[in-house]
């Protein structure tokens, strides 16, 4: 083995060591770059300015002694300050609290290089926790949950040690120091009022870090035995009282942007700092040593949400990007949509340069073509012309026919007029309407053809022919047998004829000679023909709104026949059921006049037979006598008073219509009633409407129609019936120019489903009635040309009727 | 509860003509008349001690005239009662008798079947007055007996003899002569029939 290699290996690590020596010095001037501006050292002042600076200023000494050539600067500031000179850069070093420093830690990359450790009495102690505390003779609070409702000290809800420790592990028993202590109160520094406050009875408990009451035990200020720990935890080696878990002291941090190899240095000259170099209050020197894990301090904060897990704390940058990528976004969009809409808008501007050119070449067709239009347009307004003028024709026409629909709308809605009359109204309306000489209608008997009804002007009734058959003036030309023919024919409901003037017939005055002629049906079955007739021998060419109005015409003959058969039939129905009706009236009427009669004569019988026999005793004075008689005078009048009101309603029996006021004629029944009323409890009371107009009726059967309906409401509100007893009889005008009347009584009731059945004939829901009295009136009413009607509930019956006022051809 | 107590003739009618002029019809004969407009009238101011009779018209509003009776029937009311109508049928008749009445008169009535029949009221009412006073002494007296002189009582009315009541009461013969001379002396009755007589007296209408 030779030598050289060694020494080559010795020469070699020379001069690695020379190199490295040589990289040294070089690196020397940029840290004499920052020596010439001194690196600041951001405390956290959390009581105030001078106390931070008495605290960490012999600290800076050290330093500024112990690293020549670099000068430290103490800077205190307060949370918000020293946040905002981290995000600045304005400070190189942080020294701040656990819990501040996580902030800045996540916030803005503070990253610890040595945590502080407190020597005191003997012991060290790098972490540091919270003591949560009351009075050992408090009865209340053994526990952390006993705190609900009690008041409770601490620095502030900033404070690491003076809160927020205690903070965790109260929610952790499930007290919120903000909702469930009844009062929280705000001490600040220094701690040992808190401590005071507790001991002073001015508070339920406090928390104050660790340490603090040992301090105060040792100089006398707290006797420790007097003092009760909340939640006591002991941990191997860590000598204070304790309520809270244990999270490291104080950490220093170097920033983001401050080199590290300052950050060692640094660090080198605080680790390797003799004891006692460093003192605080509350320990008997401090030193520093490596950084501790600040994850519990994470763990707390984001627990509580606090600090870096605060929901709305201030943004960072990465959040602000975030927060506002929504807006890039919608800028990137609006731009992108701009540099489209920018893209369009040129295309669409060449097109209108091609499309003007199109549009050129049309204008030229245009013009030729507008030209042909002009003679088109002209062409028009002539054919509008001439249009116009049929149209008003046709107009006229149709203003002719409106007025004899509404005629016939007139005869038919017309009341009071007289079936008979109506039928007369109808066949003259037709012949007018259609300017015919005559119009007829005939009727289809067994025994041949009869004239039932015949308007017109006759020819010259002086030159009438013999040869016209007198009976039936059927028009020339049709017979038996044309006429049959006619009837039979389902189809053909509307014939125009239209006879040849033979020779025979020529020159025979007052011969019809053209007709137009329509069937009549009567309930569906043949009655007979209305027969318009002229006597000139054109026929005529009806247009179709005539055939129609024809035909309307003809179907309210045959309507209004049939309304007369029925009519007539009802008649003999009505006038048995008024017999009925009126025998049974008078029974009642007998009845009740005896019990009115029987009142007053008895009244009468017993004063006079007591007068006789005071006079057979002799034992009557005169002054007596003359009130007695006056008494049994007063009772004949009473007597002859009834028979006057009876008389006044049976007189009635006058069976034409007159002109009746409705409201006298209710009063003059509702009285015949009022003593039976009376006597049986029921209240009647009469609401007329005032200005009813004056009807045309018959006004005995109004009178029994009203009889009856107070009759039965007696009846409902009479025994067993139990509840109110009120009748009500109302009259007044309805809008339909109609006079209602209605009976309305408090009784039960009408058997639900049955409101209608009451009118048909013998129902009843009396044991003793017939059932006839609303059939009865019914049919009274309805010959009146009015209607009855019914409602009722489980509180009330209403029956009423309605009366049509007269028209003006009644007047 | 004086015998001597004027008899009293009570008039309820609606009609104020009618109560007025019978008022001066039946005074006529000397008797006392309180008149009444209603039924209901009538139930709060009567006296069931009073003697005398009742006129009732049948048809007033508010408590009818029967209604009235049976009402009155049911208070153990003992004034006959005297029923006038206007306007009388069977059913009325058959249900005003039924109910008790003294008598159903109908209108036009003569007056002096209305007068006799309101005296004959009035004599049934006293007599009644004094039956009733009797049953009542009797009762009374009833109520004086102790326990045991009651079962003897009861015992002698069954037609006990003393031996067999001795034995059925076990105890001696003697005994029960005692309590019945007691019993005999309590009941104010000199013979065993008097004795049987006002004990049925008191035990009548009990029931």
């Amino acid at each position: 083995m030779s030598l050289y290699p060694l020494h080559f290996l010795t020469g070699f690590r020379l001069l690695l060591l020379l190199l490295s020596a040589a990289c040294y010095f070089q690196a020397l001037p940029v840290l004499a770059q920052q020596e010439s501006t001194a690196v600041r050292i951001g405390v956290l002042a959390f009581r105030g300015h001078q106390q931070a600076m008495s605290r960490w200023q012999p600290m800076a000494d050290y330093l500024n002694v112990n690293l020549p050539g670099i000068r430290f600067k103490i800077v205190p500031l307060n949370m918000q300050q020293l946040r905002k000179a981290t995000a600045a850069e304005d400070i190189d070093f942080v020294l701040t609290n656990p819990g501040n420093y996580v902030l800045l830690e996540s916030r803005y990359g503070a990253s610890r290089i040595a945590t502080l450790k407190r020597h005191w009495q003997g012991h060290d102690y790098s972490r540091f926790g919270a003591v949560i505390f009351t009075r050992r003779d408090d009865p209340d609070i053994k526990s952390l949950k006993d705190l609900k409702g009690h008041s409770l000290m601490i620095v502030n809800n900033h404070a690491f040690g003076g809160f927020q420790m205690a903070w965790r592990e109260l929610k952790d028993a499930g007290v919120d120091p903000f909702k469930d202590i009844a009062e929280l109160k705000f001490n600040g520094f220094p701690q040992d009022n808190i401590v005071h406050a507790v001991m002073d009875g001015e508070v339920d408990a406090g928390t104050v870090r660790t340490g603090i009451l040992e301090n105060m035990a040792l100089n006398g200020k707290v006797e420790l035995d007097k003092i009760r720990v909340l939640e006591d935890r002991n941990v191997e080696g860590f000598q204070f009282l304790l309520s809270t878990r244990l999270y490291p002291e104080w950490p220093l941090a170097k920033l983001k942007h401050t080199p590290d190899a300052l950050a060692s240095k640094l660090v080198v000259a605080l680790l390797s700092a003799p004891e006692g170099a460093f003192s605080l209050s509350g320990t008997d020197w401090v030193s520093w040593t490596i950084p501790l894990d600040y994850s519990t301090v994470n763990e707390l904060m984001r627990e509580l949400r606090i600090g870096p897990y605060l929901p709305d704390a201030q943004l960072s940058l990465s959040q602000t990007i975030k927060e506002y990528a929504y807006w890039l976004i919608m800028i990137m969009i609006v731009l992108f949509s701009l540099a489209l809409l920018s893209l369009f808008v040129l295309r669409v501007n060449r097109r209108l340069v091609d499309t003007q050119h199109i549009l050129q070449d049309e204008i030229a067709e245009r013009i030729v073509a507008q030209e042909t239009l002009n003679e088109n347009k002209h062409f028009l307004e002539q054919r509008v012309v001439e249009r116009t003028a049929s149209l008003a024709e046709l107009n006229s026409s149709l203003q002719h026919s409106e007025m004899t629909l509404r005629e016939l709308n007139r005869i038919v809605a017309d009341f009071p007029v007289p079936l008979e009359e109506k039928i007369r109204s109808l066949i003259e309306l037709g012949r007018k309407h259609f300017g015919f000489a005559t119009a007829s209608l005939y009727q289809r008997n067994d025994d041949g053809i009869s004239l039932v009804m015949m308007a017109g002007v006759e020819p010259d009734t002086a030159a009438i022919s013999g040869s016209v058959d007198q009976t039936t003036r059927l028009p020339a030309g049709m017979g038996i047998d044309e006429f049959d023919e006619m009837m039979q024919d389902d189809d053909v409901l509307l014939a125009e004829k239209s006879f040849p003037v033979d020779d025979s017939a020529q020159g025979e005055a007052g011969q019809l000679l053209s007709c137009v002629a329509v069937k009549v049906l009567v309930e569906g079955k043949p009655y007979g023909i209305l027969c318009l007739a002229d006597y000139q021998e054109e026929g005529r060419n009806l247009g179709e709104v005539d055939r129609d109005i024809l035909q309307l015409i003809a179907d309210w003959l045959g309507m209004e026949i049939a309304r007369k058969h029925v009519g007539d039939r009802e008649q003999q129905h009505l006038s048995d059921l008024a017999h009925v009706t009126r025998l049974s009236t008078m029974g009642e009427m007998a009845s009740g006049l005896a019990h009115e009669l029987n009142q007053p004569l008895t009244a009468i019988a017993n004063y006079l037979r007591g007068c006789q026999r005071r006079i057979d005793r002799d034992n009557l004075e005169v002054a007596e006598l003359t009130a007695i008689m006056q008494q049994s005078i007063q009772e004949a009048e009473r007597a002859a008073e009834i028979i006057r009101r009876m008389r006044a309603f049976v007189n009635k029996e006058d069976p034409h219509h007159e002109r009746v006021d409705i409201n006298e004629l209710i009063t003059r029944v509702s009285n015949f009633l009022r003593s039976e009323m009376e006597r049986k409890s029921i209240a009647l009371r009469l609401s007329l409407a005032k200005n009813l107009p004056i009807l045309i009726v018959d006004a005995i059967q109004i009178e029994q129609v009203l009889l009856n309906l107070l009759r039965n409401a007696i009846d409902a509100v009479h025994a067993p019936w139990q509840g109110e007893k009120m009748i009500e009889v109302v009259s007044s005008m309805a809008a339909t120019d109609r006079v209602h009347i209605e009976v309305r009584d408090t009784g039960s009731g009408l058997p639900v489903g049955e409101q209608q059945q009451i009118f048909d004939p013998f129902y009843t829901t009396k044991d003793e009635g017939m059932g006839m009295g609303l059939s009865i009136s019914r049919t009274i009413i309805e010959a009146h040309g009015g209607t009855m009607y019914t409602d009722s509930s489980e509180r009330y019956t209403i029956v009423g009727f309605t009366l049509p006022q007269p028209g003006d051809a009644c007047e | 509860m004086s015998e001597e107590k004027e008899a009293i003739v009570f008039i309820v009618d609606d009609d104020a003509s009618v109560r007025d002029s019978l008022r001066w019809l039946i005074e006529s004969v000397q008797l006392s008349v309180r008149c009444f407009a209603t039924a209901q009238e009538f139930l709060d101011g009567y006296d069931n001690q009073q003697t005398g009779c009742v006129v009732l018209d049948v048809r007033m509003p508010g408590i009818s005239g029967l209604d009235l009776q049976e009402e009155l029937k049911q208070q153990n009311f003992v004034l006959p009662v005297i029923i006038i109508t206007g306007h009388a049928d069977v059913p009325m008749a058959v249900r005003a008798f039924k109910s008790g009445v003294f008598d159903f008169i109908e209108k036009p009535f003569n007056d002096q079947r209305l007068i006799d029949r309101i005296q004959q009221a009035i004599e049934k009412s006293r007599s009644q007055k004094v039956s009733i006073q009797r049953r009542q002494d009797a009762r009374d007296r009833l109520k004086k007996l102790s326990s045991r002189e009651k079962q003897v009582l009861d015992c002698i009315v069954a037609g006990y003899s003393n031996k067999t009541m001795a034995r059925e009461l076990d105890i001696s013969v003697k005994t029960v002569e005692t309590h019945r001379a007691n019993l005999m002396s309590k009941m104010k009755a000199g013979s065993v029939s008097e004795l049987v007589r006002i004990s049925l007296l008191a035990e009548r209408g009990k029931e």
